[in-house]
C-alpha cells in the first residue's frame, strides 16, 4: 500500500478545515470498509486521509422530530440493531441487515456508504424511498442535499472535496405505509445486489394511495422509479396492474455486463423484483 | 518516493494485555497483529474483507483487520484467537471445533472462533438459522460447513448444561 | 450412515472418532501456516506480473528498482538457467522441466495474464511493491487464443513458438495441441449400430479455482555452509526440494523444505510457484526473504482446473443395455502443457461396462494460467459429460437413472475403457446404497412457491486414488506413548487418520500416538498429499512400522522373560507368554523396560504403492428452481459413497462433504470471467465467490465400506472422489425441474433463465420425453 499523510481529527470542525485545506488529493475514512480494500487495490492513491476515528460521538440513532437523525458514524449494524429504527423505519433496519455479512455491518458507517457512491449499496434505494436527506458540511457552511439528488455517476457524489456529509435525516416510515427491500443475490449469499429494490406502498379499499420504487445496482445511480409509482397512483392494488407499472423499470435502468449477469438479465430482474416487491407490499398473493 | 513511511505510534489492548508499536501509516490491522505484535492466529486470506479469516473483535465489534488500517485500533480493545482460552482452559467453542471437527485445513478456522464466539456473546442461544446467517461471513473451502455449524450449535448446547 | 459390506474384523482405534492431535493448535491460534515464519533480518519479496496474456518483452529494465533504498535484491528470468526437456512426475501432474523456468519467469515472451516477470526482495513489503512500480517493460502485444476451439483452428496464434506436440501421427510442431492420445476398445460403429437409442451432446466448460483460503507462500534461507532451507505451504515438500534442486542445479541433499501447515490446496499447492523465487532473491540480497501472494495472482497466476469442451456419444439397446460410448474431450492446458485431459479421458467411462468405445483427448495450449490438479482433476468436466449423457439415455429408454446405471454398472474383473482390469470395486454396493437412501425415497415435495419448480438428479463418478512413496518413522517412548514422524503433510486431519493406523497396531489409543510432519531432512521421502492417497500409503507406512515396533517389543519381553521370542503373542495391547499365563505385560510395561532391555526402540515404514482401488461416488441433488430468475437453490443433498474403510469417520464425512460442496459451487456460480483480451474481471473474493454457509444444505453421507484388498484395513482413498458427480447431479435435477438438459458451465440464474425463456435448448433430445415426472414412480 502506498504512503500518505493521515489527519486524525478531534472534531468534525476540524476534519473539514483539513478538507478545505487539501481538498481534491484527500479521502475520508470511517468504518474503512470501502476505502481500505480500493487503497489497498491501488485503485485509489490519495495524499491524504482524514480518518474521522478520533471524533466523538457523531454515531447517535435519535428522532428529535418527524425525522430520525442517524450520525454519520453510526455502523450498519447499529441501524439493524436500533429498537428506534425499528420502530420509526423498519424498512431501514431491513434493509441495512442485508448488507454484506454481519462484520462488514459491523464495520461499515451509514456516511461513509452513502458517500462511497456506490449504487449497489443495498441502503441507497431505500434511502431514496424513504426521501432522505444529507447534511454536507464544509469551513464555509453547511448545507443538506435529498438524497435523491446526490448521485452523479458511478462512485461519484455532488459532495465536494472540502464537504464532510456528516448526518442522514430519515422521515419516519408511516405505520401504515408497507415496506420492503428486495435484493437479487444470484451467487452466493454474502454478494453485492445484482438488483436492489426498496418499495413502500399503502393499499386503501384495494387502491393505491401511495406507491413508491427505488432501485440500486442497476445503473450507475441508484434510481427512484417515478414512472413506476405514476403508474400505479390511485390504480387498483392487482396482480395486472403491478406488472404493468414493474414493465416500466425495463426503460429506467441501465445496468452493466459483468459477472453477475448481463444488462439485459439484470433488467429484467429489475422489472422481475419490482414486481415482487410491489405484490409484497401491496399485500397481493400470487 | 519516499523510503521512510510516515510513521504512527499505536498503543491498544490485544487479549487484555496492553501492547504498543509504531507503525508505517499504511499499517493493516491484521499485519500490525501479526507481524508487528507476533499474533499470526490472525490469517490475512483474500484482502478485501470477504473471507473472514482475518475476523478480529475491536471495541466489541466484529471486524475484519484485512481492511482495517491500523491507527484505528488506537485506544482500542481487540480480541483475536489468541485470546480465547483462558487460564489453560478452551473456550467452549474451540473445544466443540475439535470435538466434532470443524475444522479440516483450520486457516478459516481463527476467524470463525473469533466470529462464533461473538455471536454467542450477544446471542447465547441462537437458533440454526440465526448461527448460518450469523456464520456465513466467514468462508471455509475444506468442510462445507456442516461440521463447522455442527460445532457451534453443539457449544451452545454445552454452554447451557 | 455407513454401510459395512459383511461383518469386519473388529478394531479397537480404526472406526472411532478420536479429536485430531494437532487440534488444539488449531483453535487457538498456534499452528504456524507458512505466511507466519518470521527471522531476524527477513526481507519480504514482490513479483511483477504481466498486464497481458500474451505478449513479446521488447525491454526489460531493472536498474532504477535495484537502485531504490531499501532495495536488496531484483531477479528477472535471466536468473534461472534453462533446463532441458525432461517429464517429471509431481504427483498428481506431470511437469516437463523444459518449462519449469519460464512458467517460474518469462524469458522473452508472456504467455498469459499474471505471468511474472520480474521479483524484488526488499526491506518491506510496501517498499518491494513499490520498487516494482520502477522495473520499466516494454511489451510488444500478440494475438491471443483463449478456447480450445481457437487454439485448433489453423492458423491459430501460437502460444508457444517450440511446443513439440504429441499427436497420433507422431511429433507436430506450429501447432497448440500438445497432446492427443486416443484408448479405443472393440468397435463403436457396430456398437452404434446395435443400439435403440443414441444421444449426443457437447458440453463447454469454464476455468474455475480450488479457492483454498491460504494464498501461496514460501520462504527461503541460505545457510553459511551453501546448504538452502525453504519454509512453505505445499502438498509435498519433496518435490518441492526435487524440483527446487533441478532449477537451480544443486543437489537436493542440499536442499532442506520444511512444509508448515498448509490452509488448504486441493491439488492446486501441487506445483511450485515461489520457492525457487525465494531462493534466488535469497541467495542474491545474502538475506531470507519471505513471498506471500496475494489473492488477485492467487487467481491470475496459480492453476485453476480448465475448461474446455467435451463431446459424448452413448448408444444403448431396448433392453438398457449400453452398446458403445465414444468421448473426445479438449481441456485447456493454459499456457504450458499438462492439463488434467488424461485423467479426464481414464475415468470418464470408469462407472460403466462398455463392449465398445472410443476416448480421444487433446491436451491444448490457450493464454491462460497453466492449469493444475483440483480434486480428482479432469474427472468432474468429464463427468458432467457422461452422466448428463447417461441420465438422458435412460430417460429416452423410460428407465429409472439409477436402475439404469445399475444394469450397466463396472465391476471387479470389467475392462475399464482405458485398458485396466478393474479389482475389487464398490461400484454397485454404492448405486444400491443410493436407491436405499433416506433422500432417494423421499418424496421432493412440492415447490415453495408457484413461480419455481423442483427436480431431483442423480450422478456416479469415480476417482482412482493414488499410491505411490510414503514413509514414516516411529519411537516408543518409556512411558508407552509413541512418537511418529511421517512425511504428508496434513491438509485436512491425516495426521489422525496415519496415527489410528499406527495405535491400531500397537494396541495403544490413537492419542499415546504423537504424529509430527517431517520435513525432507527428519524422514523418508514422501510424495504429495495429494491423489486421495496418503491415509492409503503412509497409513500402510506407518502400518509397517508398528509392525515393527511389535517384532521388536516382542523381543524385549521374551529378554524380561528370559524365553524365546517364538512363544510369546501379543493381543490387543499385551504381550503374553503362550506357556505361562502368568507372563503379560502391556505395551506401557514393555516400553517402561526399554533401558533394560536394549536401549531405544524405533522403526521405520516405507511404502511405493499401486492399488489404491478406486472410489466411486453417487450424488443425489433436489433442487427448487425460480423460473422467473433462474436461481437454483439446493434443498438436500446426498453423497454415498465407496470409501474402502472409514479410519475416522468424522474426517472422512467432512471429505465427502467438502467435495460436493466445491462441486456445488462449481455447478453453479463459480468461473472464471474472461474478456477476449484474456483478462479476467472477477479475480477477487468480491467478484469470484464460493459458497457460503447459507448456499448449502447439510450434505448428508453414506459411507460404504467396501474393503480394499491391497491393504491391511481396506482403505480406499475417499477426498477427491466427492467432487465427480457434483455438476452433472445438478444438470440432472434441472433436466428433471425443467425439462431442459444444460450443456454448459456453471448453470448460473442468467444461462436458466435463459433456457426457460427460450424454452429447451435442444429440441431434438426432449421430443422423447416431454416430462421428466412421467419416469419418477417413485414420488
Amino acid at each position: 500500500m502506498h504512503d500518505f499523510e493521515l489527519h486524525a481529527p478531534d472534531s468534525i470542525h476540524e476534519a473539514v478545515e483539513i478538507l478545505a485545506e487539501h481538498g481534491g488529493s484527500t479521502r475520508v475514512l470511517a468504518g474503512g470498509t470501502a476505502l481500505t480494500t480500493m487503497v489497498k487495490q491501488s485503485l485509489v492513491r490519495p495524499d491524504h486521509i482524514v480518518s474521522l476515528h478520533r471524533v466523538p460521538g457523531w454515531s447517535h440513532v435519535a428522532r428529535l422530530g418527524p425525522e430520525i437523525n442517524i450520525g454519520m458514524l453510526a455502523t450498519h449494524r447499529a441501524i439493524e440493531t436500533s429498537p428506534l429504527i425499528r420502530e420509526h423505519a423498519p424498512l431501514l433496519a431491513d434493509t441495512y441487515a442485508q448488507v454484506a455479512t454481519v462484520r462488514i455491518r459491523s464495520m461499515a458507517t451509514v456516511g461513509g456508504g452513502i458517500a462511497h457512491g456506490d449504487p449497489a449499496q443495498d441502503p441507497l434505494p431505500t434511502l431514496l424511498a424513504l426521501n432522505a436527506r444529507v447534511r454536507l458540511l464544509s469551513a464555509t457552511g453547511e448545507r443538506q442535499v435529498p438524497v435523491g439528488d446526490l448521485f452523479r455517476d458511478f462512485f461519484d457524489t455532488d459532495i465536494g472535496p472540502d464537504e464532510l456529509l456528516i448526518e442522514v435525516q430519515v422521515p419516519a416510515q408511516p405505520h401504515d405505509l408497507e415496506g420492503v427491500y428486495l435484493k437479487f443475490l444470484p451467487r452466493s449469499e454474502d454478494d453485492y445486489a445484482t438488483v436492489g429494490v426498496a418499495a413502500l406502498a399503502r393499499v386503501e379499499r384495494g387502491r393505491f394511495q401511495e406507491a413508491r420504487v427505488a432501485l440500486g445496482a442497476v445503473g450507475p445511480v441508484p434510481l427512484r422509479a417515478t414512472a413506476v409509482e405514476q403508474a400505479l397512483q390511485g390504480r387498483k392494488a392487482d396482480a395486472a396492474t403491478v406488472r404493468k407499472a414493474a414493465e416500466l423499470v425495463g426503460d429506467l435502468v441501465d445496468p452493466v455486463d459483468d459477472a453477475r449477469g448481463s444488462a439485459d438479465y439484470k433488467r429484467d430482474m429489475a422489472v422481475v423484483f419490482t414486481r415482487r416487491a410491489l405484490e409484497q407490499v401491496a399485500g397481493i398473493p400470487r | 518516493m519516499t523510503t521512510e513511511p510516515r510513521s504512527v505510534n499505536v498503543r491498544l489492548t490485544v487479549n487484555g494485555t496492553p501492547r504498543e508499536a509504531a507503525v508505517p501509516v499504511y499499517r493493516t490491522l491484521v499485519d500490525l497483529l501479526r507481524y508487528d505484535l507476533g499474533l499470526t492466529g490472525t490469517k490475512e486470506a483474500c484482502g478485501v474483507g470477504v473471507c473472514g479469516a482475518c475476523t478480529v473483535v475491536v471495541n466489541g465489534n466484529l471486524t475484519a483487520s484485512c481492511i482495517t488500517l491500523a491507527f484505528k485500533a488506537d485506544g482500542a480493545t481487540v480480541e483475536t484467537v489468541e485470546g480465547m482460552a483462558r487460564d489453560g482452559e478452551l473456550h467452549p467453542l474451540q473445544a466443540s471445533f475439535i470435538e466434532h471437527g470443524g475444522f479440516q485445513c483450520g486457516a478459516c478456522t481463527p476467524g470463525q472462533l473469533v466470529a462464533a464466539k461473538a455471536l454467542l456473546d450477544s446471542n447465547p442461544e441462537p437458533t440454526e438459522d440465526e448461527v448460518r446467517r450469523w456464520m456465513s461471513g466467514n468462508l471455509c473451502r475444506c468442510t462445507g460447513y456442516a461440521q463447522i455449524l455442527d460445532a457451534i450449535v453443539k457449544a451452545t448446547a454445552a454452554r447451557e448444561a | 450412515m455407513t454401510i459395512t459390506e459383511k461383518p469386519q474384523q473388529q478394531y479397537k482405534v480404526i472406526g472411532t472418532r478420536p479429536i485430531r492431535h494437532d487440534g488444539l493448535e488449531k483453535v487457538t491460534g498456534r499452528a504456524v501456516y507458512g505466511a507466519d515464519v518470521k527471522f531476524p533480518g527477513l526481507l519480504w519479496g514482490a513479483v511483477l506480473r504481466s498486464p497481458h496474456a500474451h505478449a513479446r518483452i521488447k525491454k526489460l529494465d531493472v536498474s532504477k528498482a535495484a537502485k531504490m533504498p531499501g532495495v536488496f535484491a531484483v531477479m528477472t528470468g535471466a536468473d534461472l538457467v534453462d533446463l532441458e526437456s525432461k517429464l517429471v512426475d509431481m504427483g498428481e501432474e506431470i511437469d516437463n522441466l523444459a518449462y519449469t523456468t519460464k512458467k517460474l519467469m518469462a524469458d522473452d515472451k508472456v504467455v498469459y495474464k499474471g505471468h511474472p516477470v520480474a521479483a524484488v526482495a526488499a526491506v518491506d513489503l510496501n517498499t518491494a511493491q513499490e520498487a516494482l512500480k520502477l522495473i520499466a517493460v516494454a511489451y510488444e502485444p500478440l494475438p491471443v487464443v483463449l478456447t480450445v476451439e481457437e487454439a485448433m483452428a489453423p492458423g491459430a496464434p501460437l502460444v508457444l513458438d517450440d511446443l513439440v506436440g504429441e499427436h497420433l501421427t507422431g511429433e507436430a510442431r506450429n501447432t497448440n495441441i500438445a497432446k492427443h492420445t486416443r484408448y479405443e476398445f472393440g468397435d463403436t460403429a457396430k456398437g452404434f449400430a446395435r443400439a435403440a437409442v443414441t444421444v449426443e451432446r457437447t458440453f463447454k466448460l469454464t476455468m474455475v479455482h480450488q479457492g483454498y483460503i491460504e494464498p501461496q507462500n514460501a520462504t527461503a534461507q541460505w545457510n553459511q555452509d551453501g546448504k538452502l532451507t525453504v519454509w512453505t505451504s505445499t502438498q509435498g515438500a519433496f518435490n518441492v526440494r526435487d524440483a527446487v534442486a533441478s532449477i537451480l542445479k544443486m543437489p537436493e541433499s542440499n536442499i532442506r523444505v520444511i512444509p508448515l501447515e498448509i490452509g488448504g490446496g486441493f491439488g492446486g499447492k501441487i506445483p511450485i510457484y515461489l520457492e525457487p523465487v525465494a531462493a534466488v532473491l535469497a541467495r542474491k540480497a545474502g538475506r531470507p526473504v519471505k513471498l506471500v501472494m496475494d489473492r488477485k495472482s492467487v487467481f491470475e497466476a496459480t492453476g485453476p482446473t480448465p475448461g474446455g469442451t467435451i463431446r459424448v456419444k452413448v448408444g444403448a439397446d431396448s433392453a438398457g443395455n449400453i452398446t458403445a460410448a465414444e468421448a473426445d474431450l479438449r481441456y485447456e492446458a493454459g499456457a504450458y502443457p499438462g492439463s488434467p485431459v488424461g485423467a479426464g479421458a481414464q475415468c470418464i467411462f470408469a462407472p460403466y461396462r462398455l463392449p465398445n468405445s472410443r476416448i480421444d483427448a487433446y491436451d491444448v495450449v490457450v493464454n491462460k494460467p497453466k492449469t493444475a490438479a483440483y480434486r480428482a482433476p479432469g474427472a468432474t468436466q468429464a463427468a458432467f459429460a457422461m452422466e448428463s449423457v447417461v441420465d438422458e439415455v435412460a430417460e429416452r429408454l423410460g428407465i429409472d437413472p439409477l436402475e439404469f446405471r445399475l444394469r450397466n454398472a463396472s465391476r471387479e474383473g470389467d475392462r475399464r475403457a482405458d485398458g485396466p482390469i478393474f479389482p475389487r470395486i464398490g461400484n454397485v454396493q454404492v448405486l444400491q446404497a443410493a436407491k436405499r437412501s433416506a433422500q432417494w425415497n423421499a418424496p421432493l415435495g412440492a415447490p415453495s412457491a408457484p413461480h419455481k419448480k423442483r427436480g431431483r438428479g442423480v450422478a456416479n463418478g469415480f476417482w482412482f486414488n493414488g499410491g505411490m512413496k510414503s514413509s514414516c518413522n516411529l519411537a516408543v517412548n518409556k512411558d508407552g506413548t509413541v512418537a511418529m514422524v511421517e512425511g504428508s503433510v496434513d491438509i485436512g486431519g491425516t495426521r489422525a487418520s496415519i496415527a489410528m493406523q499406527a495405535a491400531e497396531v500397537l494396541g495403544i489409543p490413537a492419542e499415546d500416538v504423537h504424529p509430527t510432519v517431517g520435513d525432507t531432512d527428519t524422514v523418508g521421502q514422501t510424495d504429495v498429499t495429494g491423489g486421495s492417497r496418503t491415509t492409503f500409503a503412509t497409513g500402510y507406512a506407518a502400518y509397517l512400522a508398528a509392525t515393527n515396533v511389535v517384532k521388536q517389543m516382542m523381543g524385549r519381553a521374551a529378554k524380561l522373560w528370559e524365553i524365546d521370542e517364538s512363544g510369546i503373542e501379543f493381543k490387543d495391547g499385551t504381550f503374553f507368554s503362550k506357556s505361562d499365563p502368568e507372563l503379560r505385560l502391556t505395551f506401557k510395561q514393555v516400553a517402561e523396560k526399554l533401558d533394560e532391555t536394549g536401549g531405544p526402540l524405533s522403526a521405520t515404514g516405507t511404502v511405493n504403492m499401486r492399488g489404491a482401488g478406486g472410489a466411486f461416488s453417487t450424488q443425489i441433488a433436489d433442487v427448487e428452481v425460480d423460473t422467473e430468475t433462474g436461481k437454483v437453490d439446493v434443498l438436500r443433498w446426498t453423497v454415498v459413497q465407496d470409501v474402502g474403510k472409514a479410519i475416522h469417520p468424522a474426517y472422512v464425512e467432512g471429505q465427502m462433504q467438502g467435495g460436493a460442496a466445491q462441486g456445488i459451487g462449481w455447478a453453479l456460480n463459480e468461473e472464471y470471467f474472461w474478456d477476449d483480451k484474456g483478462n479476467m474481471h472477477n479475480s477477487s473474493f468480491l467478484d469470484y465467490r464460493m459458497p457460503t454457509a447459507l448456499d448449502l444444505p447439510k450434505i448428508e453421507t453414506v459411507l460404504v465400506e467396501v474393503p480394499n484388498p491391497n491393504h491391511p484395513y481396506g482403505v480406499r482413498g475417499v477426498g477427491e472422489a466427492p467432487i465427480v458427480a457434483p455438476v452433472a447431479a445438478i444438470a440432472n435435477a434441472l433436466r428433471d425441474a425443467l425439462g431442459t438438459r444444460f450443456t454448459e458451465t456453471p448453470m448460473k440464474p442468467s444461462r436458466v433463465l435463459a433456457a426457460i425463456k427460450g424454452g429447451t435448448l435442444d429440441g431434438a433430445a426432449t421430443a422423447a420425453s416431454s416430462n421428466g415426472a412421467s419416469r419418477r414412480g417413485r414420488r
